[in-house]
């Protein structure tokens, strides 16, 4: 390994998301405390603790895309009059739950008890991952925008920091002019916030097999816009949950329309990658959703603003991983500590960074950065608040794996008991096993547009994946590594090709993913169109032969998310 | 020891998508919508990104003078780990909406309160505006020879050489120091900043100056009738296939002359 240039931190955190934010944040706040405590009673002060924050994205918020209708309680306890100063769009104010058919809307007559929002409020998290950012500056935490962490470093089996990626490196590898190579942060602690399938998370993971005896990770994927509609046309604070068209019924998910300020309205639709058809596109399915009458009724006449898509991970107590190693700690959805009953991980992964910061403040007063010292964070965790929510919903995706109505029985009966459910624990499979054939879902490897559910797109209520991935923003530097390695090609145009034809070229809501057919050799070649890439997170998940890595581009690439 | 001051706007981004764009019809200004963040104009960056490659090769001093309603820390920061000896930043609400003569005329006094310079570089235009007046408002100001267009700049012995981008070619130029030039994205690639550059930046003292400081008055002499978001035309996107880039060219001025463009 080349040497490079090192840099030491006493505190850094991997990913500017909700969790590493809030936790470096408080822990400002908490050395601060300390300090004051000391100073009036005597003990040791914490002096120049330097905390840093790397974050990919071309700023904080670009990356950070949600639903969302957030619970309050964690980010009151971090920043107490946020209800006054957060970028709020609105307090939920009314809230329903509709079942779909093609052409109709009906009404469950009551919200379930854990899609009730009283109190909760419709926020765009782009935003206030960027108003938290500039909190924790303030207060002194240095955060790093456009520069991505892409290698962990060890010594041992200790995490020792991460190595940050290099920058100006041509398609072959080779540096540019502007070569500017990455350098190794160290810390004495390293937090891992990447969020969904967080790609450093990851190695770790499976490196240190945090994830021994756990349920394998699942994922769901969003796929969302941000329309302005006619004034009047929706009131802010207005949550709408559905469940049915245009999803199969075997398909978990659900659409989510949230009334934002400024007669703007967030529509999204969320799929459950553990599906089983090969010709799913979620980004279409999202298409139809808006064709639904009381959709297109509410859109009509609008424009589309921003448009995105992100995984979350789904898998739940059971599968969440250990927490801490010797010096590195996992929080938020990098951690899956999503709660995927209320389909929410905004607060749960506030609380985990709170947490992992009031442990580090411990571990950094002992001088002791150990597992064992660490590990007070994710026995706080899971004896808090964040924890018994977590476990109260711990079967609830898992009763869903047979399709919907399967699974409103049993998430139903599982909420009336507490989470238990006939058997105690429900296992899962990872996503990437779960398709089928493309014969044995449509008797054929060819379906037709009919049979898959095609439409055409008119540019006005419904858009393209091209069309619509113009809304999000994205770019990245065009003279890079491809930073989607395809393991084996040769799996493309053969086996994936002849059983699924190529589900990546379906699965990616950008996409990405493209067969090209050499008329005259009639050969298949797949092609990346990786400067499109929405770092959502699908293709790592979803791909049948776990095939395609995700990692980390040239800092600053991605989408520009402003109210996501 | 040569100086070089280097004058950069931060503007919304321009690579924002145009759909979260809004004018606002009443007062005729655009609404930056609330989280889009600003850039270092573009243009403005070849600028410094010039004066840096002057810095390489000999002993220099780099000022960066940014000038507007507000300027985001972090960018002010970020000439820092640039390269730039001192950043001057001068913020105040009455620079929101300036016109191109009273830019001129603030970025003119800036410049004397700096005093002793050899080279005033800025961008051959805005990122957001893009009317391209500020620099010849400047250089009349204070009466300097001006050189535009320019894409690489070699001071020596009291006069500076400046190869010009024109439309047949490359013309160079020499000019009386102290001058001022401004830069084409023909500069070439720009550099980027290390982590560790960006730590340092962080830092160091940003110069804060109000607009009583440089002595500011407007003198308006424009004004902006109406301002709109143009309805998007549909774009029908042909992509020309090659082998190789040759082919791609032939291919393409081929299309171009079918439909009558060549
Ligand atoms: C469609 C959808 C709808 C949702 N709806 C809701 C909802 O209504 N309510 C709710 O509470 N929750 C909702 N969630 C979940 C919620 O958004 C997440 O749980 C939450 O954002 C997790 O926060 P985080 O900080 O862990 O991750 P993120 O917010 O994803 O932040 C991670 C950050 O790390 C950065 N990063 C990743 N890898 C690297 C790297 N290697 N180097 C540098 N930077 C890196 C990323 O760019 C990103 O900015 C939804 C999620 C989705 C996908
Ligand atoms: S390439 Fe992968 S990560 Fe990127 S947008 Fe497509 S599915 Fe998402």
């Amino acid at each position: 390994m080349e040497d490079r240039e090192i840099l030491e931190v006493d505190v850094l955190f991997v990913g500017a998301g909700v969790a590493s934010l809030s936790g470096a944040l408080h822990l400002m706040n908490r050395i601060h405390d300390h300090n004051e405590t000391v100073a009036s009673g005597g003990g040791k002060p914490l002096e120049d603790i330097s905390v840093a924050v790397l974050e990919k994205g071309a700023y904080v918020g670009a990356h950070n895309l949600s639903g969302a209708v957030m619970i309050p309680d964690a980010l009151k306890a971090l920043v107490p009059d946020a209800e006054k100063t957060a970028p709020l769009e609105a307090e939920v104010a009314s809230e329903d739950v509709l079942f779909l058919t093609r052409d109709r809307a009906l009404r469950f007559p009551i919200t379930p008890p854990f899609l009730q929002n009283h109190g909760a409020y419709v926020i765009s998290l782009s935003r206030l991952t960027q108003w938290l950012g500039d909190l924790a500056e303030e207060s002194g935490v240095d955060i790093f925008p456009g520069f991505a962490g892409t290698e962990v470093l060890y010594e041992g089996r200790r995490v020792k920091g991460v190595r940050t990626g290099d920058k100006g490196v041509d398609e072959e590898g080779r540096p540019k002019s502007t070569f500017e190579p990455g350098i190794d942060l160290h810390a004495k602690v390293t937090v891992f916030g990447e969020g969904t399938r967080g790609s450093l998370a990851k190695t770790l993971i499976r490196k240190h097999r945090l994830n021994a005896g756990r349920n394998a990770e699942t994922y769901i994927v969003g796929v969302k816009e941000v329309w302005e509609v006619p004034e009047g046309r929706i009131e802010p604070g207005k949550v709408m949950h559905t469940a049915g068209y245009p999803l199969k019924p075997d398909t978990y998910g659900g659409g989510f329309v949230y009334g934002m300020g400024g007669n703007r309205v967030t529509i999204g639709l969320i799929v459950g990658l553990d599906y089983r058809d090969p010709a799913m596109d979620p980004h279409r399915e999202f298409q139809k959703f808006k064709l639904h009458p009381r959709m297109a009724g509410l859109l009509a006449g609008g424009r589309l603003l921003q448009y995105g898509a992100k995984t979350a991970p789904v898998g739940g107590y059971f599968a969440i991983p250990e927490l801490a190693v010797d010096g590195g700690l996992l929080v938020g959805d990098s951690a899956h500590l999503f709660n995927s009953q209320k389909i929410k991980g905004i607060h749960t992964a506030q609380h985990s960074g709170m947490l992992a910061a009031e442990t580090i403040l411990e571990a950094l007063l002992a001088d002791d950065f150990s597992q064992s010292r660490l590990a007070g964070y994710p026995s706080r965790l899971l004896a808090g608040d964040a924890g018994r929510e977590l476990y109260r919903a711990r079967n609830f995706h898992q009763a869903f794996h047979r399709g919907l109505y399967w699974g409103v029985l049993r998430g139903g009966v599982q909420y009336l008991l507490g989470g238990r459910d006939w058997n105690k624990r429900l296992y899962t499979t990872p996503d990437s096993e779960s398709l089928e054939a493309m014969h044995a879902v449509y008797g054929t490897a060819d379906p037709t547009d009919e049979q898959t559910g095609d439409i055409s797109y008119d540019g006005e209520l419904t858009f393209t994946r091209e069309a619509d991935n113009y809304y999000s923003g994205v770019s990245h530097e065009e003279n890079q590594p491809c930073h989607l390695q395809v393991r084996d090609r040769q799996i493309c145009v053969t086996t994936c090709w002849e059983t699924y034809r190529s589900p990546c070229t379906r699965f990616c809501p950008a996409k990405v993913y493209e067969m090209r057919l050499d008329e005259e050799t009639q050969q298949r070649e797949l092609v990346v169109n990786f400067t499109n890439c929405l770092h959502c997170k699908t293709c790592d998940v979803k791909d049948p032969f776990d095939n395609i890595t995700w990692v980390p581009p040239e800092g600053e690439g991605g989408p520009k998310y402003t109210m996501v | 020891m040569m100086h070089i001051i280097v004058c950069v706007k931060m503007v919304m981004d321009p690579e924002m998508p145009f759909s979260v764009f809004k004018v606002d019809p009443e007062s005729n200004k655009p609404i930056v919508p609330d989280g889009t963040s600003a850039v270092l104009s573009t243009f403005d960056e070849c600028a410094l990104e010039a004066a840096l490659r002057i810095k390489d090769g000999q002993d220099c001093k780099i000022t960066a003078l940014s000038l507007g309603a507000e300027l985001p820390k972090s960018l002010l920061q970020k000439l820092y780990a640039l390269g730039a000896d001192e950043v001057i930043g001068i913020e105040a609400p009455e620079f929101e909406h300036l016109d191109a003569f009273s830019t001129a005329n603030a970025l003119t006094r800036a410049i004397e309160k700096i005093g002793d310079f050899d080279l005033v570089f800025m961008g051959r235009q805005s990122a957001d505006w893009e009317a391209g007046l500020v620099w010849a408002g400047v250089a009349e100001a204070l009466q300097l020879p001006s050189v535009s267009l320019v894409r690489e700049a070699t001071p020596g012995d009291g006069k500076v050489t400046a190869v010009r981008c024109v439309s047949d070619g490359i013309e160079a130029v020499e000019a009386d120091m102290p001058a001022l030039l401004t830069f084409t994205s023909e500069v070439g690639e720009i550099r980027f900043c290390s982590l560790k550059d960006m730590m340092k930046a962080k830092k160091k003292k940003i110069v804060k100056w109000s607009a009583a400081d440089i002595g500011f008055e407007t003198v308006e002499r424009m004004q902006l009738k109406t301002l709109f978001v143009p309805e998007m035309p549909v774009v029908d996107c042909q992509i020309i296939e090659g082998d190789d880039d040759g082919e791609k060219g032939r291919r393409l001025a081929r299309a171009l002359a079918d439909q009558g463009l060549l």
